[in-house]
């Protein structure tokens, strides 16, 4: 992460918070530049043939401009941006993508964005101009509901074909706000020459604050001063943002900047966080509220625990499982029963009701913890769902999600008892392996949130087959999920009905095994808050085992069968990111069909990544040369307190390690008829 | 071409937005005796115990539509559904669809009844209002909605709305789907006509209804619909679930405000010409262009060929504006189209038209329904059977293409659609194939059936060179070649998708039975006038054979592009298969390694059936193993009791695609 970290405005005294309903002086004023000309085409830019950022782009913005101010409309402050894009298409693929142009314009609750002034126009190859007709351009509300309205302006730019220049602007309104936290993209779904803002902070007597513009995944230049009271920053060959698997996520790759206003003394990372974790420390104290109900609660709940980590795991368990999570899709309330929920004032509010939001239900863990002796603090963190948080940043922003710490032996320990299917001792993958920010009244500190170990999140599989002469394999199978795996399948399916979650699994297996016949489907626990999630099932595979004149051919690594590379491309742009380590665990049992025995067979080979990663297989036949028995064992992630991710030049190596563990699990053994049991 | 809308993808479309935007909940507004009593008795029937996966059952689905002699119609629907399952929350939802500028909703109001008997209801603060189409540039057709999703209890919540709507309209034909995949105990359809009118009405995909007739009220009904499943590579399904289709005739048709019915398909190709022909005018500048796009052309095929290419080209937009007065069937004037260089189905045909006129070569736009080759019904002359416009060129004997049909008046006729981009003048596209169009030549117009191609029209060619070594890694050249509705596939994906996404797609095709493969050479060429598209891929993958105690040699000759089975999982079918028109052939020669001879080969095979062919053969040569399979697949559709035909004859198919060589160490 690069920080410019510029303070593009000075201002005086005032509070922020104030600010989104402060009635302003200012008189009203015209934003319009009176610029109804058009940048002048230069001749290089109608010969281009070849784009310049990416060699094989469809399309290139040549030059990307966005005005943001943010002012003082009458009364009411407001974000003016004007946008201005120019655009080289080089191929009929760019012309599909490009010339049709959408603007939405949504309006919700008091805010309402309003599009205004666009024009545009297309420079054929020859140097002929198509104007953008006003009558072209459509306007037309896509949805109407309560107090949201979006409506969205469209065209379709004139003329185009390849080799053309289009070139579109306009003018957009955000009512009744500030650049307060947006998001400013640098890139666009292709290439960008340049990129320019133009960001005019508000200023009037009395405000104290300054706007900053943080960059992230890219480098900008410096803000320079602009007539007008602009600043301005560019950013140079932007390549197109495209989404590969097992990618980080977008925010934590894709070159963007974020505004906001902030106080000066911000600018110091670590005192920045010191204060705010007192701050925090203090807000959270009175909703961890502990009275008599609470006492009497922690009590009762910690009965005859022998340990402080059993007392903590029950008031983790009650809360968890005892208490409703309103938010929750799964808790069998309806919307008319959770829009009646009454608020809680306090975990004793929240331990009668019975229910209670995500911060509810922790606040009354962090309660019941407290009330049992041990220290509790909320702790804050940053969701690597949506980025990656870095604390030289110095503002909260990026850490909003929150979990409690706990005092255990000596040591902090991190709960989050209002995600439903995650269990004692894990965060949701989102939080685990992250700073997170221990509030305190005195000395506020950072703490690595622990990465569950690839044995904390297992597939357990285990198969009981016989196989026939035809190659025809039929048994019974039984999978058991723990951990994220668990949490991620319960999420998917618990709203789901059984006949639902039954096509699911069918689903799985049908892409990978066409022609599997799936029976005594049962799908257990998949709203279990503590249960692994498990499936099970009966399965007929006709023509499992390929057979010759005189062999069969039988790949052991059952659950595997059918399954593709993970990375089957060669190129890769960004880095690999798995969302956490996981293992698997297989038994396949085969009976093998009479008369046949294995022929030269061999066991697949193990293959190992140091402690990152490591394959196990191994295969043999029972004494009575009967039964096949295939084991394997895998697991990804171990080892690191930090998320699995692998920037692009270690792409090759990862790939190849994969690649090879994939080719043993297509390991495949002969058995030959009438032939003599040998097996190495 | 939009008139008729799908209500399967108006529910999806719905159900996308109203995730996004549905107010926020409120807490039930007693609804009390305010229930109506149809809903009251629907929420009263008991329904058959269904299969689990039947999400809702709708109890009753009626709409009454009113016609007025001044052209103004005013429907009343009302609907009730019993949710069964938790997929089946989405089925509560009511919506009302209405054109801006020519129709409105009245009234739209919604109930839900728990299961507990408490009931509430859903005004005016529970609807959103919403573009039919997100992605038009402008669509005058809009949707009111009201989900009540998120308050269904399970199990037995029964949601129900009635609708009121009312358009103005110059047409007099009108249909009703009776149901779409869930059953339905009561499926109603009433028009009350002017005094005088009568109406008439064919039922598709049932036995023969008459109406119930009372003064001017014609009712058709039907009840205990039993739920429709949905199967791959089965029928649409607009070829199952029964649907009316119904015209109106005024008494004095003269006079009336809105078109006569039509009684035969002439009079409806004498209607579209009267909005497409005034269209077809060239300009200078169009004229121009088509003389200059077909200034090296020699041959009548070879003109239509560039001037197909260059409506292909154009960019497809879609605003539609005045349906209700055929504004959806009118096309844009050529010149403007041509100016802008963007429009739709109608206007690129329309486009092509004028081209064409230049050249004195006369064309007909040709009305079709995309997407589903069976949904045209000859019974019904009606312009609203069309979703789709195409055009049909009058070509001489000289003119040799699988797309040219026969019109008993007209003559030879190419049939070619401008909006598909990536089939070429002289092929259709497959969901077109074989389907009933109406040709717009006013009195000589007439419903036609598309060409449908052969299966060698549309083929897939593979050939393989491997060099197997004694470890069992390969190195392979592969060359492709595709012709017809392949090619068109492959020049879609290959069109579609950048140079670095499209390498990827090859890669995991080509990859996904040699793990591990490096690519050294992929290289796609399209020939799009020639309707052909080439792919030249080499690559080398480490153990492609699998080494067993360094004694045998294990690989399967089949190394790329094994034949899908998933849709063949389920043992059992309720409806026929369909299967398109292809052939796939491919030879692929293996040098072996040194040191090794071949202990088994698999067997040969050769399987016939009433749908297709396959065989597979093996040949050892000179050190070389020669394998050779081949498909032809007719088009066909397979009653579902000859399922289990089908399902063993790909079974075989993927057994001997799958089927290894062995070669053992000398």
């Amino acid at each position: 992460m690069k920080s410019h970290f510029p303070r593009l405005r000075p201002g005086a005294s005032g509070a922020l918070v104030c600010l989104l309903t402060l009635i302003f002086c200012a008189p009203p004023r015209a934003f319009g530049r009176g610029d109804k000309d058009w940048k002048p085409v230069d001749p290089s830019e109608i010969a281009l043939s070849a784009p310049t950022v990416e060699k094989d782009a469809d399309a290139e913005a040549l030059f990307w401009e966005v005005r943001v101010a943010d002012e003082a409309e009458g009364y009411a402050p407001r974000t003016v941006l004007r946008h201005y894009v120019r655009i080289k298409i080089y191929n009929e693929r760019g012309r599909e993508s490009q010339s049709k142009v959408d603007i939405l314009a949504p309006k919700f609750g008091g805010r309402e964005i309003k599009i205004s002034d666009i024009a545009g126009r297309t420079i054929k190859p020859d140097g002929t101009i198509v104007e953008l007709k006003k009558e072209d351009i459509f306007e037309r509300t896509v949805v109407k509901s309560g107090g949201l309205k979006v409506k969205a302006k469209s065209f379709a730019m004139p003329g185009v074909e390849p080799g053309s220049i289009i070139e579109y602007r306009w003018r957009e309104v955000r009512g009744d706000s500030l650049s307060q936290y947006d998001r400013l993209e640098f890139s666009r779904d292709i290439p960008v020459v340049q990129v320019k803002y133009y960001i005019k902070p508000i200023s009037f007597p009395g405000w104290t604050y300054g706007m900053r513009a943080q960059t992230f995944n890219g480098e900008n230049t410096p803000f320079q001063k602009e007539k007008d009271g602009f600043y301005s920053t560019t950013m140079s060959r932007i390549p197109a943002f495209r989404e590969e698997p097992h990618m980080p996520p977008a925010y934590a790759v894709r070159p963007w900047m974020l505004v906001f206003y902030t106080e000066d003394h911000k600018l110091d990372a670590a005192r920045f966080w010191k204060e705010y974790g007192k701050r925090v420390y203090e807000s959270a104290k009175s909703e961890m509220k502990v009275n008599d109900d609470v006492k009497r609660k922690a009590t009762e709940l910690a009965g005859d625990a022998q340990t402080p980590e059993q007392k903590i795991a029950r008031f983790f368990d009650f809360c968890r499982m005892q208490i409703k999570n309103l938010y929750d899709d799964s808790n069998g309330m309806t919307a008319a029963e959770r829009e009646k929920a009454k608020e809680n004032k306090s975990p004793a509010d929240t331990l009668k009701r019975g229910v209670g939001t995500g911060r509810d239900i922790n606040m009354l863990f962090a309660a019941l913890a407290s009330a049992a002796g041990f220290e509790a603090r909320l702790a804050n963190l940053g969701d690597r769902g949506d980025t990656f948080f870095d604390p030289s940043f110095p503002d909260d922003y990026f850490i909003r999600t929150y979990d409690i710490a706990v005092k255990v032996d000596g040591q902090w320990r991190f709960y989050d008892p209002a995600s439903v299917y995650v269990p004692f001792g894990m965060l949701r993958w989102q939080e685990e392996g992250q700073q997170a920010l221990l509030s305190d009244p005195k000395e506020p500190t950072f703490i690595m949130t622990p990465l569950s170990g690839p044995e904390m999140s297992l597939e357990k599989r285990t198969a009981t087959f016989k196989l026939s002469e035809d190659g025809t394999l039929e048994g019974d199978v039984r999978i058991e999920y723990t951990g994220h795996l668990a949490a991620d399948l319960k999420e998917y399916n618990d709203d789901d009905s059984p006949a639902e979650r039954e096509e699911t699994l069918r689903n799985r297996f049908k892409e990978r095994l066409g022609g599997a016949e799936l029976t005594e489907v049962k799908v257990e626990n998949a709203s279990d808050p503590a249960k692994p999630f498990v499936y099970s099932f009966h399965v007929r595979v006709p023509g499992y085992a390929q057979r010759t004149g005189k062999r069969l051919f039988l790949q052991p690594a059952f659950f595997q069968k059918g399954l593709g590379p993970i990375f089957p491309t060669t190129g890769r742009r960004h880095s690999v990111y798995f969302h956490y380590p996981w293992s698997e665990e297989d038994r396949v049992e085969i009976t093998l069909p009479e008369g046949f025995a294995l022929d030269n067979a061999e066991a697949p080979a193990p293959v190992s990544a140091d402690t990152l990663s490591k394959y196990e297989p191994s295969a043999g036949v029972t004494q009575d040369g009967r039964t096949l028995v295939y084991k394997r064992k895998f697991y990804f992630g171990r080892g690191g307190g930090s998320p699995s991710l692998y920037p692009p030049t270690t792409y090759p190596a990862l790939k190849q390690y994969f690649d090879v563990v994939h080719k043993q699990e297509g390991h495949t053994i002969a058995l030959k008829q009438g032939a003599a049991v040998s097996a190495k | 071409m939009l008139r008729r809308i799908n209500l399967f993808a108006l529910s999806l479309c719905a159900a996308a937005l109203l995730a996004a935007v549905a107010p926020a909940p409120r807490p039930a507004a007693a609804a009390g005796d305010d229930v109506p009593a149809w809903l009251k008795s629907a929420a009263a029937a008991s329904a058959p115990t269904y299969d689990k996966k039947v999400k809702a059952v709708v109890l009753h689905h009626e709409r009454n539509v009113t016609v007025g002699d001044d052209g103004r119609i005013v429907t009343t629907t009302n609907y009730a559904v019993r949710v069964l399952t938790r997929e089946g929350r989405d089925e509560a939802r009511a919506h009302a669809l209405y054109l801006t500028g020519s129709g409105k909703v009245r009234d739209l109001k919604a109930w839900l009844l728990r299961p507990n008997g408490e009931a509430k209801k859903y005004g005016k603060d529970e609807t959103a209002d919403m573009a039919l189409s997100a992605n038009d540039v402008y669509d005058e057709a809009r949707l009111r909605v009201i989900s009540a999703r998120d308050d269904v209890e399970l199990p037995g919540t029964v949601f129900g709305y009635q609708s009121v709507t009312e358009e103005r309209t110059v047409f007099s034909q009108d249909d009703w789907d009776f149901q779409d995949d869930l059953p339905a105990l009561v499926s109603r359809f009433s028009v009350t006509l002017p005094a005088g009118w009568r109406a008439t009405g064919v039922v598709f995909n049932h036995a023969k209804l008459e109406p119930a007739v009372a003064g001017t009220t014609y009712t058709w009904e039907l009840r205990d619909l039993p739920p429709i499943e949905h199967e791959v590579h089965g029928p649409s399904m607009s070829s199952l679930a029964p649907r009316l289709a119904v015209s109106y005739h005024p008494a004095d048709a003269s006079r009336a405000a809105m078109n006569p019915g039509f009684d035969n398909w002439q009079e409806v190709s004498r209607w579209l010409a009267t909005l497409h022909d005034p269209q077809a005018e060239p300009d200078d500048a169009l004229a121009l262009k088509a003389r200059e796009l077909t200034a090296n052309c020699k041959t009548e095929l070879e003109k239509i060929a560039a001037v197909g290419r260059y409506a292909q080209a154009v960019h497809y937009i879609s605003i539609q504006m005045g349906l209700n007065r055929g504004g959806g069937m009118r096309p844009h004037a050529a010149h403007q189209v041509f100016a802008k260089n963007y429009g739709d189905c109608k206007d690129k045909a329309n486009l092509m038209r004028a081209m064409l006129r230049v050249l004195k070569i006369t064309a007909y736009p040709v009305a079709i329904y995309s997407g589903d080759r069976t949904y045209v019904r000859e019974e019904w002359p009606s312009p609203h059977q069309f979703n789709h416009c195409i055009i049909a060129v009058k070509v001489s004997e000289e003119t040799q293409a699988p797309s040219v049909v026969t019109h008993p008046s007209l003559g030879r006729l190419l049939i070619f659609d401008p909006t598909d981009p990536n089939t070429p003048v002289g092929d259709l596209p497959d969901h077109e194939q074989g389907s009933w169009a109406l040709v717009v030549a006013g009195g000589d117009g007439q419903l036609l059936r598309m060409p449908a191609m052969p299966p060698e029209a549309n083929t897939v060619e593979r050939t393989a060179d491997v060099t197997l070594a004694s470890d069992g890694s390969i190195t392979a050249v592969v060359r492709e070649r595709t012709v017809g509705q392949s090619a068109a596939f492959e020049r879609g994906v290959f069109k579609e998708l950048s140079r670095g996404d499209y390498q990827k797609v090859i890669e995991r095709w080509a990859g996904a039975g040699a793990t591990g493969a490096k690519f050294t050479k992929i290289e796609p060429a399209d020939h799009h006038a020639e309707g052909r598209f080439a792919l030249d891929v080499e690559f080398t993958a480490a153990s492609y054979g699998q080494s067993m105690q360094d004694r045998l040699l294990v690989f399967q000759p089949a190394v790329i592009g094994r034949t899908g089975t998933a849709w063949l999982a389920p043992t059992t079918r309720k409806h026929p298969v369909v299967l398109e028109s292809k052939s796939f052939n491919e030879t692929a020669r293996f040098k072996l390694p040194a040191g090794f001879d071949v202990d088994e080969l698999p067997d040969p095979v050769k399987i016939d059936s009433q749908f297709g062919s396959y065989s597979a053969s093996y040949e050892i040569k000179d050190g070389h193993l020669l394998y050779t399979r081949k498909l032809v697949q007719r088009a066909a559709t397979i009653p579902a009791d000859k399922y289990a035909e089908v399902r063993s004859f790909y079974g075989r198919v993927r057994a001997s695609e799958e089927s290894p060589v062995v070669l053992a160490r000398k």
